[in-house]
């Protein structure tokens, strides 16, 4: 869904591991802290319970021992309550202990004299207790006891357990929050870009002409910039073509001047020199005629967001076929939908038509048909006669540059070339078939066009 | 037959009248748009050969000043550039045929005189009014199949007349569509070339409106 390469999954990715990291670093440090807090109130309470046995001992005049009055705590009296109390000789045999002991003992570790140590035991019922253990001198008697005060850890890691558990859950809480703000953060941040990628995707397939829309003061000099570009393309193939078009009346109008002096030079006698000359001016004239209607056409296949509807241009084209073929009383119908459209420049589409129209208009005996649909990756068009039309194993010929099936028609021969070009550059295709009029057609499938209805 | 030539280049232009002389037309030349507009507008041409490319006005602002004035002489558009828009604009300014250069002479000549056909309202390039043919194409005249030898002037005058053949033609409506401009035109001279024709073709052809000019009709 979100690609790796994507700026969204960066942020993203940026965003949630630098969360999880902060919160698992705070939920560590803020379980270590009070888990050492409630270890250390654990410790003073044993502590306190180790001063109250200190100071309840008794040692009687025979050695024995006993203590003066019962410890405070009811818990102690309680069996397996999960405190306890325990008094040892020397050794490490047990000599008293405390009633919640029951017939257990503390299994503390023989340490000697002197220090407290504290440590966690198995005691009674398989219960886990820590033991303050602590060696104290009798004074009168210069015998040494070990007295052990424990406590079931049960209590206490509950405490802590509950504490962590309520701890993870807010955390938990606090960083699917925060991860629910990062992503509304950065697809909200993010948005404008994509609004520029639909912009984009639409001047691509031809349906503005401009990057449209109001973006964020960061990336609208970008946007700004783009539509410079488009400009500036749309501008340079307008110049290529003026220029071309200069060329061609720069070249046309000595080369007419020339072949009708050849024609002269015939008429006077002079017919080997007007047999070199004719078939030359000849190639000139369709060098120049291809490579113009080429230049005319080479850079605007590639200039984003053109779009030419269909329908006006072949009805302009129609009234001049009907026009300059008058004389043979061509009847030009159209059957296209008002609302197709071509993806790509009008004068390209003209070229095209014309030049297809033109041509069966030379070849029909009476009737030629337009037509055009859409289809889902874009339009076709055809163009019928009801002329001779052409057999299969010639169809592929018409297409070859300077290719002409008959002298009789004028024309230079380069109509269809010229077609096949331009249809090529549109990533489109072209082919003949048989028409239903008797004749030949022309099917053309031009890709990115379509309905303009279907732009929203 | 009397046409206009518009073209700015001055070795198409020479070469244009030469044939267009010669193939039996009065031939004005303009080489650039305002004058070419002047003219249009002031003489009476059977048809206008019409470049596109002209310096002072072009040859669309032309045509379309014509057409915004009624002037519906036929225009034949010549042009260099040769994009199927520029042609749409031209049929679309009223031009009634268009000649992308380089073209052939015979070519031109061909839709020179079927839009003047076209004009006075004849499907076929063969004129016949009675006894009497005048093709088109070739200039050729034959009363009942047998041709017929006429001097320009008087194949002029034929050929206007049959083209408005069963309508009344002023004198000086014919000295207009005979005579190039720069000839010093005397509408007497017509009376001339009519007696002529009417020696070579036979009396009844072309009658007399009194006071006014000639009509050519098949009894």
């Amino acid at each position: 869904m979100i690609s790796p390469r994507s700026l969204s999954f960066r942020l993203l990715a940026g965003a949630l591991v630098w969360i999880a990291v902060a919160l698992g670093v705070a939920g560590i440090m803020l379980s270590a802290m009070f888990r050492s807090h409630v270890e250390a109130q654990h410790a003073d309470r044993m502590e306190a319970l180790m001063g109250q046995l200190a100071g309840a001992i008794r040692a009687g005049p025979y050695g024995d021992v006993a203590l003066e009055r019962e410890l405070m705590d009811g818990r102690f009296r309680q069996p397996y309550s999960g405190l306890y109390w325990q008094i040892s000789d020397a050794s490490g045999v047990p000599i008293r202990r405390s009633r919640s002991l029951w017939d257990g003992v503390l299994p503390l570790p023989h340490r000697g004299t002197g220090a407290s140590t504290l440590n966690v035991l198995r005691g009674p019922d398989g219960q886990r207790v820590r033991a303050l253990e602590r060696s104290v001198r009798m004074p009168a008697s210069d015998r040494w006891l070990r007295l052990a005060v424990a406590e079931n850890l049960a209590a206490v890691e509950n405490s802590l357990d509950a504490f962590d558990s309520v701890l993870a859950l807010s955390l938990g809480m606090l960083g699917i929050g925060l991860a629910v703000a990062a992503v509304a953060q950065v697809f909200g941040g993010l948005l404008p870009l994509g609004r520029l990628q639909l912009a984009l995707a639409k001047v691509r397939r031809g349906e503005t002409r401009y990057l449209q829309g109001k973006y964020p003061d960061e990336i609208a000099p970008v946007v700004e910039d783009l539509n410079a570009v488009l400009d500036e393309y749309a501008a340079l193939v307008e110049r290529a073509r003026d220029q071309a078009g200069n060329l061609a009346h720069s070249l046309k109008t000595p080369l007419a001047v020339m072949a009708n002096e050849t024609e002269t030079l015939r008429q006077r006698g002079h017919v080997e020199h007007a047999a070199v000359l004719g078939p030359e001016i000849e190639r000139m004239r369709r060098q120049v005629e291809y490579h113009l209607a080429r230049a005319r056409a080479a850079g605007a296949a590639r200039v984003p967001g053109m779009r030419t509807p269909l329908l006006p241009v072949l009805e302009g084209l129609a009234r001049v076929m009907r026009r300059i073929h008058q004389e043979r009383g061509v009847e030009v119908s159209l059957d296209v939908p008002a609302e197709l459209w071509f993806r790509g420049d009008r004068q390209d589409l003209e070229e095209i038509a014309g030049n297809l129209l033109d041509n069966a208009c030379k070849w029909a005996r009476g009737r030629v048909r337009g037509s055009a649909a859409a289809v889902p990756d874009g339009i076709v068009l055809f163009v019928d006669d009801d002329g001779p039309g052409l057999p299969p194993e010639q169809r592929e010929d018409v297409f070859r540059r300077g290719h002409r099936l008959d002298g009789r028609k004028d024309g230079a021969g380069l109509g269809l070339a010229i077609v096949r070009d331009l249809v090529e550059l549109y990533g489109g295709t072209v082919r003949l078939e048989d028409a239903p009029l008797g004749g030949l057609r022309v099917h053309m499938h031009l890709p990115g066009g379509g309905d303009l209805d279907e732009k929203d | 037959m009397r046409v206009l030539v518009v073209e700015d280049e001055a070795g198409l232009r020479e070469q244009l009248a030469e044939a267009l002389q010669a193939a039996g037309y009065a031939v004005d030349i303009a080489d650039n748009g305002e004058d070419a507009e002047f003219m249009g507008s002031t003489e009476s041409y059977d048809a206008v050969v019409l470049d596109l490319g002209l310096p002072a006005m072009d040859g669309l602002t032309v045509l379309k000043s014509w057409r915004e004035a009624g002037n519906t002489v036929p225009v034949l558009i010549l042009t260099a550039r040769g994009t199927w828009s520029e042609r749409v604009e031209g049929i679309d300014a009223g031009a009634d045929d268009y000649l992308p250069k380089p073209f052939q002479m015979e070519e031109l000549q061909a839709r020179l005189r079927a839009i003047i056909r076209r004009a006075a309202g004849h499907a076929s390039p063969l004129l016949r009014v009675g006894p009497l043919t005048l093709d088109t194409r070739t200039s050729r005249v034959a009363m009942d199949g047998s041709a017929i030898n006429l001097t320009g002037h008087e194949y002029r005058v034929l050929s206007y007349l049959m083209h408005h053949a069963g309508k009344a033609v002023s004198r000086s409506e014919l000295a207009e569509h005979v005579y190039a401009q720069d000839f010093d035109r005397d509408s007497n001279t017509i009376e001339v070339f009519i007696g002529r024709l009417r020696r070579k073709l036979g009396r009844d052809l072309i009658k007399t409106e009194r006071g006014f000019g000639y009509r050519l009709e098949a009894t």
